[in-house]
């Protein structure tokens, strides 16, 4: 038993440091907010995190491959312009509204993966042109800030649905289904082809496929992450979804995901948006003026990087 | 003749720079044939002064993107220039200290980029990614979330005025690449930067200087992004938080355009000037059309991807 | 009967260099053939061709009666039963064994894959290899020789009808190639094939039914094994023989030490060890693999964090970079070649030049280099050393391996260094180029350079070097010199880690055979003996997996 718990610790030392710094945050939190635990706080708490959360989950997926993607935030504007500009009436109607803007974010996905197998170009370089095609292509779907979501659903992810945390469930649901296809061939493919590519193509995989594949789910991530977004607003902004490029970036480097690819786990990501979240509100709540929030946000994130790369020399050495 | 076609194609391939320029006298012949008003000198005139903001930055890009870095940190470091000469000018300072702050701070950002990536070693796209949000908090905390404006007789003579016909501006570009093209090409220090972006290990045991040759190339990106926001503080006569952010993909879009290798240690300056001219152009063009600003931003990023495919593919090794 | 596979007539060129010309061989069924022939005379090339990776300019490669088709790739020929295992490791050191040995091929059940079903299915395959590890262990964290036994364990894995080991064994020891051997028999006895590539002639004649002999991109020839030896292989590979390989070494008694160290420790490679080098001296660094020596040079090249007292003509000097050691005029030349010895996109120029920058741009870092000095520093190498360059122009990574490896020598030589250090300084380079080599050491010792060599190669550091010092476990174990430096005393050194006690006369059995190890010694020295035919086996810890 204590052998397991060693070895589990062992493999998740990474992690280890994320998570004290994520219940020293919790625990400055409670003493601000009291009411933290209490279902609402989870509620709204999960429901605000949840979209950076989602598209910290596409951008890792994407990292795990050994790339990058710039045009993540354009992506995230456009599911949410689709979302938000298609005319829902009822259940039935916001379901449409889900699956088509799903359906073209990954789609957006589909298209990044295939410059990158197939065209020779660098992710970053790729990603960077199609952001400003998909911002392009957000702008003629909804040129100006607007679009409706039914104020039901808005309520209902907001404030709970007969006392269900929606965005919480949302969020147990995606973590479940990465789980899930981690234990597929599609997801050891994808840390495969991440981790030696030419190791991988030498045996027989198909790693533009794969890459492919892997771009087109990290689509669908910033999809869900577009579409949250447009619910917890409860309308559309074709250029809100620019900084979650860059944060998306910073949640997965916070979490342990490694530039080259191959290396790092979904849950360290979602520890690491966690931690950028739950930052941002607390320097609401301590009283620093909010334009503070993105020179403490930069701060930290150089901080928690030198920090990691400094302990993983000196344990090299 | 197939014979001919290969070699010439081959010395094509040999020099990407060459290629840019190539598309370039295409793209504004077919402009000064199909599109109405490309044919006048004043709007020659008016798109090489345009040009020259966007060139300032990207040739502070291409020392960078040389020796394998990225700074993503340009947008912020355009709109401090400006915000703080703006502040400073339109307050007590008066012109010249303005102008001398802004630059000095610009200079501090970039060093702050280079101490990061060479002492801490955080990958350049993270650090200059952190220094670009700090920025950007720090503005809106130093300007209360309203830049000022101002005249900086200076400036605006540097933005709008004329050499000879010819705008200042683009003078200043042409000394600024003169100077960095020398400094790139011909210098040591340019050689030591493209023996650092060819491998980094191998540049290390050949007794290459890595801090010294880091901090050049960051600080001097960053003080030519000072100098682009200088520029366009005195061509608007007003400063904004945001009016850097078109400069951050558009500066790396003109190095690769220019046929640099984003990874470092292949291409060449004159080519980053092809390729923000071109990037120019093609706006010039987009917006003649009466395009709307979505449809604008889905061709160019078409034609971006479209042209990198023709010529900016990296060899598969 | 119909060969499984014949090769016939296949030419490739990479841009304009021809590497294969109309190369042809077949492999019956129930077949092992031998695929013979020094660095760069296309063996890996042809490999490529068979399994996908590579497809021929011209010729056709039939597999199983058919021509394979256009669109081979390492997919289909895995699906078609061709199954590799290659030097360079396909593992991904992230993944688990397990993992690793079904890459790509994944059992699964209702679309899960579970983790223990892999590892239970892993589990008789690496048996068969003679692996007992936990098939759940990543895969980064084995030794080198236990990742190549991986990745023939992955290879099997695919139940393959013609397997291709090329440089399989060059990692593994004796044990491990016996079990190498022993999947390589049982795969023949049930009528599979099997391609066989190694360095080890020794290995070549002890499991192979035919040889096939490259030299140049062409097949000089095809022996059975019963009609052919040892000598009759090396001529037909090498072309020519070879008497001066080694230069005359250096007379009269030890000059006083330019370069001391005492008790020079890096952190888990060597401790306390004292070398002093001198101009006109080789001094050598021998032992088996990994027990120190390349970690002693790079710390004193400045690379490796270390402790312990260096002096400099008898003054005290810390080398805590390379540029330290630059200035103190120290050369490396690294083992690792392609990532720390050139830059291989840039120019044979650029690659000359960078070192002297400081002489060809004097002044300030902003002094522009100039370009007519730099022009006659280039040409001046390119001459002395003979560098075969199509222009100063073309890039390093076009060169052969022993012209790069020059490229990189040469670029030290006008700083004129008082200390070279070198890591296996011929790995992977074909004969003539190092003769050329030792020549050229020796040739600067005379002039008064002091050098320090590391090598795997015992033959290498007897033929080459004044002075071997043998670490063992990063400890300097024995010192041999003048008349004891033989092969027999420095393998034993190595192997045995204590130094020989009396100075007995051992002189005689300084040509010890490669294939005919002596009973005397203990298996290990068998084995060792059997390496020194190896050039290039790699060392554990220097395959990037970046």
């Amino acid at each position: 038993m204590r052998e397991r718990i060693t070895t589990a610790a062992r493999g998740n030392t990474d992690l280890l440091g994320l998570l004290a710094l994520l219940l020293v945050l919790l625990v400055a939190y409670q003493h601000y907010d009291p009411s933290l635990l209490s279902p609402a706080s989870v509620t709204i708490l999960s429901a605000q995190f949840l979209p950076l959360i989602l598209a910290a989950a596409g951008q890792t997926t994407v990292m795990l491959l050994g790339g990058i993607d710039l045009s993540l935030g354009a992506v995230l504007g456009l599911a949410m312009a689709v979302f938000a500009t298609y005319d829902a009436r009822g259940a039935g109607g916001v379901m449409t509204a889900a699956a088509l803007a799903l359906c073209v974010a990954v789609a957006a996905g589909a298209v990044n993966g295939t410059l990158v197998a197939y065209a020779g170009l660098p992710p970053i370089v790729v990603t960077l042109a199609a952001s400003f095609l998909w911002s392009g292509v957000t702008l003629v779907v909804l040129p100006q800030p607007g679009g409706h979501v039914p104020a039901g659903l808005v309520d209902a992810y907001n404030n709970g649905w007969y006392g269900i945390a929606l965005p919480a469930a949302a969020l147990a649901l995606v973590l479940a289904v990465w789980k899930l296809l981690r234990t597929t061939r599609h997801g050891l493919a994808l840390y495969a082809v991440g981790g030696n590519e030419h190791g991988a193509y030498a045996s027989g995989l198909h790693t533009r496929g794969v890459k492919i594949g892997g771009y087109a789910l990290a689509g669908a991530f910033t999809g869900l992450a577009g579409i949250g977004l447009a619910v917890q607003t409860g309308s559309a902004d074709p250029t809100i979804g620019t900084p979650y490029t860059l944060n998306s970036i910073a949640a997965s480097v916070l979490g342990g995901i490694s530039f080259f690819g191959g290396v790092g786990r979904m849950r360290g990501t979602v520890l690491g948006a966690l931690v950028i979240g739950l930052l941002t509100n607390l320097l609401l709540f301590t009283g620093i003026s909010p334009f503070y929030q993105l020179v403490i946000q930069g701060v930290i994130l150089v901080a928690a990087l030198a920090l990691k790369t400094y302990v993983t020399r000196e344990a090299a050495e | 003749m197939s014979g001919l076609v290969a070699v010439s194609a081959a010395a094509l391939r040999g020099s990407r720079a060459a290629w840019a320029f190539g598309v370039l006298a295409l793209t504004w012949l077919a402009a000064i044939l199909f599109a109405d008003g490309f044919d006048s000198v004043s709007n020659f005139r008016y798109l090489v002064q345009t040009a020259s903001f966007l060139g300032i930055v990207a040739v502070g890009q291409t020392l960078v993107v040389i020796m394998s870095g990225i700074d993503l940190s340009v947008s912020g470091v355009v709109a401090l220039s400006a915000v703080v000469c703006a502040k400073v000018a339109s307050g007590t300072g008066g012109g010249a200290t303005g102008i001398t702050a802004a630059l000095a701070l610009s200079a501090l950002v970039g060093a702050v980029n280079a101490a990061g990536v060479v002492w801490l070693r955080v990958p350049p796209m993270v650090m200059t990614l952190a220094t670009g949000t700090i920025l950007a908090g720090a503005l809106l905390v130093y300007t209360d979330g309203s830049p000022s404006s101002a005249a900086v007789p200076l400036l605006d003579s540097l933005a709008n005025g004329r050499l000879l016909g010819v705008p200042w501006a683009f003078v200043l570009w042409l000394g600024i690449t003169a100077v960095a093209g020398w400094l790139l090409h011909l210098s040591r220090t340019g050689r030591y930067a493209f023996a650092l972006g060819a491998g980094e290990s191998a540049a290390r045991a050949s007794g290459v200087p890595l801090g010294a040759t880091a901090f050049t190339a960051y600080v001097s990106c960053a003080l030519l992004a000072g100098v682009a926001g200088l520029v366009l503080l005195g061509f608007t006569g007003t400063s904004s938080l945001t009016m850097g952010n078109p400069y951050q993909l558009l500066s790396i879009a003109s190095v690769v355009l220019g046929g640099t290798s984003i990874l470092g240690g292949r291409g060449h300056l004159l080519g980053t000037v092809g390729g923000a001219l071109l990037l120019t152009l093609l706006t010039a063009l987009l917006t003649s059309w009466n395009l709307s600003e979505g449809v604008r931003q889905v061709v160019l990023g078409v034609l971006i991807i479209g042209l990198l495919l023709v010529y900016a593919r990296e060899r598969r090794t | 009967m119909a060969p499984l596979l014949s090769v016939e007539q296949v030419s490739k060129s990479f841009a304009g260099n021809q590497v294969l010309k109309e190369v042809s061989f077949t492999v019956g069924p129930g077949e092992v053939l031998a695929l013979v022939g020094e660095n760069g005379a296309g063996k890996s090339t042809v490999l490529s061709l068979v399994t996908g990776l590579l497809t021929p300019d011209s010729g056709r490669v039939v597999h199983e009666g058919a021509p394979v088709p256009r669109a081979w790739s390492p997919h289909r020929a895995r699906a078609a039963g061709i199954g590799s295992v290659h030097q360079e490791l396909s593992l991904n050191p992230h993944q688990s064994v397990a993992e690793n040995v079904f890459l790509g091929a994944w059992p699964s059940r209702r679309g899960l894959v579970r983790a223990r079903d892999l590892a239970a299915r892993a589990r008789p395959l690496l048996e068969r290899v003679g692996l007992d590890i936990d098939p759940r262990t990543r895969a980064g964290r084995l030794p080198l020789g236990r990742q190549q036994l991986v990745e023939l364990a992955k290879a099997l894995a695919s139940e393959p009808r013609l397997l291709i080991l090329d440089e399989a064994t060059s990692a593994l020891d004796e044990e491990q190639v016996g079990a190498v051997f022993r999947v390589v028999r049982e795969l023949r006895d049930q009528g599979g094939s099997v391609i066989f590539v190694s360095h080890r002639m020794a290995e070549l004649f002890a499991v192979s039914d035919r040889l096939t002999v490259l030299k140049d991109g062409a097949v000089t020839a095809t022996r059975e094994r019963e009609r052919t030896d040892h000598d009759d292989i090396v001529r037909l590979m090498v072309g020519r023989e070879l008497s001066d390989l080694f230069p005359e070494k250096g007379t009269g008694t030890a000059p006083e030490p330019l370069l001391r160290a005492r008790d020079l420790t890096v952190p888990g490679a060597c401790s306390s060890v004292d070398l002093d080098l001198a101009p006109g001296r080789v001094v050598g660094l021998g032992g088996l693999q990994g027990q120190g020596q390349r970690e002693v040079l790079r710390a004193l090249f400045g690379l490796a964090r270390h402790t312990g007292r260096i002096t400099l003509e008898g003054r005290p000097v810390r080398l805590s970079s390379p540029r330290d050691a630059i200035r103190h005029r120290v050369a490396y030349v690294p083992e690792d070649r392609k990532t720390e010895g050139v830059h291989t996109a840039r120019s044979v120029r650029d690659n000359l030049a960078l070192p002297s920058l400081r002489t060809l741009a004097p002044g300030s870092r902003l002094t522009t280099v100039s370009r007519t000095a730099e022009t006659r520093l280039v040409a001046e190498l390119t001459e002395r050393l003979r560098i075969r360059a199509a222009s100063p122009a073309q890039e390093a990574r076009r060169l052969s391996g022993g012209n790069q490896q020059k490229v990189a020598l040469a670029k030290w030589l006008p700083a004129d260094p008082r200390v070279l250090l070198l890591a296996e300084p011929t790995r992977g380079i074909d004969i003539g180029t190092k003769r050329e080599i030792y020549h050229l050491l020796r040739r600067l010792a005379d002039e008064g350079l002091a050098v320090l060599v590391t090598s795997g190669d015992t033959m290498e550091l007897v033929g080459l070097c004044d002075e071997v010092a043998v670490l063992y476990e990063g400890r300097v174990v024995d010192r041999l010199a003048g008349p004891a430096l033989t092969e027999e005393r420095l393998v034993r050194a190595s192997v045995m880690g204590t130094a020989t006690e009396t100075d007995t006369e051992k002189d005689t059995e300084k040509d010890t055979e490669a294939d005919e190890p002596s009973a005397l010694l203990p298996q290990q020295v068998a084995q060792a003996i059997d390496d020194i035919d190896d050039g290039d086996r790699p060392e554990p810890g220097s395959v990037a997996h970046a």
